[in-house]
């Protein structure tokens, strides 16, 4: 079936004449193309207008009547915001009635006696077209909720702008509302829609002291001013005026400024920077605003160096696979049960790069991806060579990123490498994050069953740092827990760090699901958690994170355990 | 009775009137009807004897828009006339035009 095109639709246009003969002509020129309605003065016009003012494409009016003049007509829907959008052509014979007319707000003009109907049709359609036009142009440009611009236009007007004053100082500044998801849950998201009209407004009123532009998209707000000696004072105090709205809510304004923008960087990296410095406030609650300054600045040289480098360093093997033992502690001995798969890398300029650092900037721009199928297929062919080698099978697991889960050829990816690789499903595991979990719970839960089905173990990492209501991790498709390292760290000297593993403990036996302690580094720690029946522990304690060449030290000691522990049997046995 | 050429013997530029009609003789004849039979020929009329300039304006400015819609040129030529006058406020005599207005209408109203 064919769907109904902008071309179908019959549009509707009203004729406005006090003389029927001069109605009822117009309306026969017209109507085999559009819809049509009448009124006979402008008192019911209005009312038609208001009526039908959503599917109403025109209005042909004329000027001279009673009751209520065309002119009349023309105020009114020039004063209401939303009825001055629908184009109106005058019906006139005086030329002197036509820049009036024009001053308020007509689009164009038929005289009387009226032209030929095709002259006539022409100029309808025509006015339609424009209208129509223009209100497309308007809505994608502007963002409805704020009446700011959006964001593609935005960078467009500041690229004209620069062109008309190139000699300008402009300043880049980027708002960002932390936590608005916060008021959202509490308050409902039309709490959180209302402070962003509040703070779209008055950043209009801003924009009304100093020149320039300002879009909106999401929680954040950008905005391109000219450059003023009091701008941090103005913003400071715009910053202090909204954050005293927020109380002692989590939730607060910041504001990021690339001050003097230097106009040889393309725009998009203005506010990239302007954003750099608001992102630099994260974690800084001393104050709400920052300047995009020489610190950053190497920053960002030092990160768009390490993103350029991500793929010569994956040929020249600059990136290195590190195995962090687990060790199982439920028997007499530690038994080295599997490992952790870490990524790290050896930059030939930098040196040994935290994965803290280069991991949530790769992140950003997707080639976490290319990293985290380096490490697939490290730790799978590791697996392998082990087993060739000790005859001892030692599965390991691996991060999953988000940007993994909406590849659709996860699953697939994953079968192929472990056939490759002659394992199977349980000796590659398969670590998905908590803050994953909770981001996008159903398009996850759907991925995450479909490898539980094909017999992947799966564990929920970093629990316990995320927002998972219990509600939601009992409804979670998992094998095991990972106990974020910051609950393990203070258990042996505070007590209520204790009781919460002990509670994790418990939720994790509620789920029936087996419990990774992560990052345990003292004798004692190991001991409180095996009390708590906590079996699987991962942590200095046992072994720093090694490369393979080491690793497998743990691998033969494990493997000469075993192997006594078999003669014992046998011994006993005979 | 009243027909397109008998129309245009009397002078109406009915090439153009049918034209506003996209060529529907019955429809343009119809209106035409509709036209000679205006009240306001009558109201003028009435306003005038009362020197009620403004409202004398009003009603010819319509009729002209009106007739010259459907190409009567005779009887538009007049009432652009009168309606010259009108719109200026001359305290004149509108007498003859309104007969001339009126002359011109009964040849047509007598095809009717």
């Amino acid at each position: 079936m064919n769907s109904l095109s902008n071309q179908d639709i019959k549009r509707l246009v009203l004729v406005v004449d006090d003389e029927f003969v001069n109605r009822e002509m117009l309306g026969f020129i017209i109507k085999r193309d559009y819809n049509v309605i009448n009124a006979k003065n402008g008192k019911e016009a209005l009312e038609l207008i208001r009526k039908h003012k959503t599917i109403l494409s025109l209005v042909l009016l004329d000027l001279l009547m009673p009751v209520m003049d065309g002119f009349t007509v023309l105020k009114e829907l020039q004063n209401d915001q939303e009825l001055s959008k629908i184009p109106v052509i005058v019906l006139t014979s005086e030329k002197s009635a036509e820049i009036e007319s024009l001053r308020l707000g007509a689009v164009d003009f038929i005289t009387k006696p009226y032209d030929m109907p095709e002259v006539i049709l022409a100029r309808v359609r025509r006015s339609i077209e424009l209208s129509e036009g223009s209100k497309m142009i308007q809505n994608t440009s502007h963002d409805e909720t704020t009446g700011l611009l959006s964001k593609d236009f935005f960078f467009q007007f500041c690229e004209r702008y620069d062109k008309y004053f190139p000699n300008e100082k402009m300043d880049a500044v980027a708002f960002n509302i932390n936590h608005l998801s916060l008021i959202n849950e509490i308050n409902g998201r039309s709490a959180g829609t209302e402070i962003i009209k509040k703070i779209a407004d008055a950043i209009k009123v801003l924009l009304n002291m100093t020149n320039g532009m300002a879009c909106r998209f999401s929680d954040t707000f950008y905005l391109y001013i000219e450059h003023h000696d009091n701008c941090e004072e103005m913003l400071k105090k715009f910053l202090n005026e909204f954050n005293s709205l927020f109380k002692n809510s989590r939730t607060r304004l910041v504001c990021g400024v690339n001050q003097i923008v230097d106009k040889k960087v393309d725009v998009y990296r203005r506010f990239d920077r302007a954003m750099m410095a608001c992102n630099s406030l994260k974690n800084n609650y001393h104050t709400n605003i920052s300047f995009y300054d020489t610190d950053l600045h190497k920053k960002e040289l030092f990160e768009e160096c390490l993103v350029a480098d991500v793929d010569s360093s994956l040929i020249n093997k600059n990136f290195i696979v590190y195995y962090q033992p687990k060790y199982d502690i439920s028997g007499t001995r530690p038994r080295l049960s599997s490992a952790e798969a870490l990524i790290r890398w050896n930059h030939p300029e930098f040196g040994m790069v935290s994965p803290a650092t280069f991991i949530p900037l790769l992140e950003e721009n997707g080639l976490v991806s290319k990293i985290d199928h380096f490490v697939w297929q490290e730790a799978a062919t590791q697996v392998r060579r082990w087993r060739d080698a000790y005859n001892i099978t030692i599965p390991v697991s691996v991060n999953l990123s988000r940007i993994d889960i909406y590849n659709p050829k996860l699953e697939e990816n994953f079968i192929k490498l472990i056939e490759t690789c002659g394992l199977s499903t349980r000796d590659i595991m398969l670590e998905i994050t908590e803050s994953a979990y909770t981001d996008n719970s159903d398009q996850i839960i759907q991925v995450v069953e479909s490898l539980r089905s094909k017999g992947f173990f799966i564990e929920m990492d970093d629990f316990g740092s995320g927002y998972s209501s219990l509600n939601m991790l009992s409804e979670l498709p998992i094998d095991a827990l990972k106990l974020d390292m910051k609950f393990i760290k203070n258990i042996a000297t505070n007590p209520k760090a204790l009781h919460m593993v002990e509670l994790m403990m418990e939720i994790a036996d509620f789920l029936k699901v087996s419990v990774v302690a992560e990052g345990v580094e003292t004798e004692e720690q190991c001991k409180l958690l095996k009390q708590l029946k906590c079996n699987i522990i991962q942590g200095f304690y046992f072994s720093k994170p090694l490369p393979p060449e080491e690793f497998k030290l743990l691998i033969e000691k494990e493997a000469g355990a075993r192997g006594s522990e078999a003669k014992e049997i046998e011994y006993v046995k005979c | 009775m009243l027909s397109v050429d008998k129309m245009k013997e009397l002078g109406a530029n009915t090439e153009e009137g049918l034209g506003r009609c996209l060529n529907n003789e019955m429809f343009y004849l119809n209106l035409v009807q509709m036209g000679l039979k205006d009240e306001g020929f009558e109201k003028l009329e009435e306003v005038l004897k009362t020197n009620d300039l403004d409202k004398g304006f009003e009603i010819a400015h319509g009729l002209k828009g009106v007739i010259g819609n459907l190409a009567i040129t005779p009887i538009y030529d007049a009432i652009c006339e009168i309606t010259e006058e009108l719109r200026a406020r001359k305290q004149i005599d509108y007498s003859p035009m309104l007969a001339k207005i009126k002359e011109t209408r009964e040849k047509f109203t007598s095809l009717l």
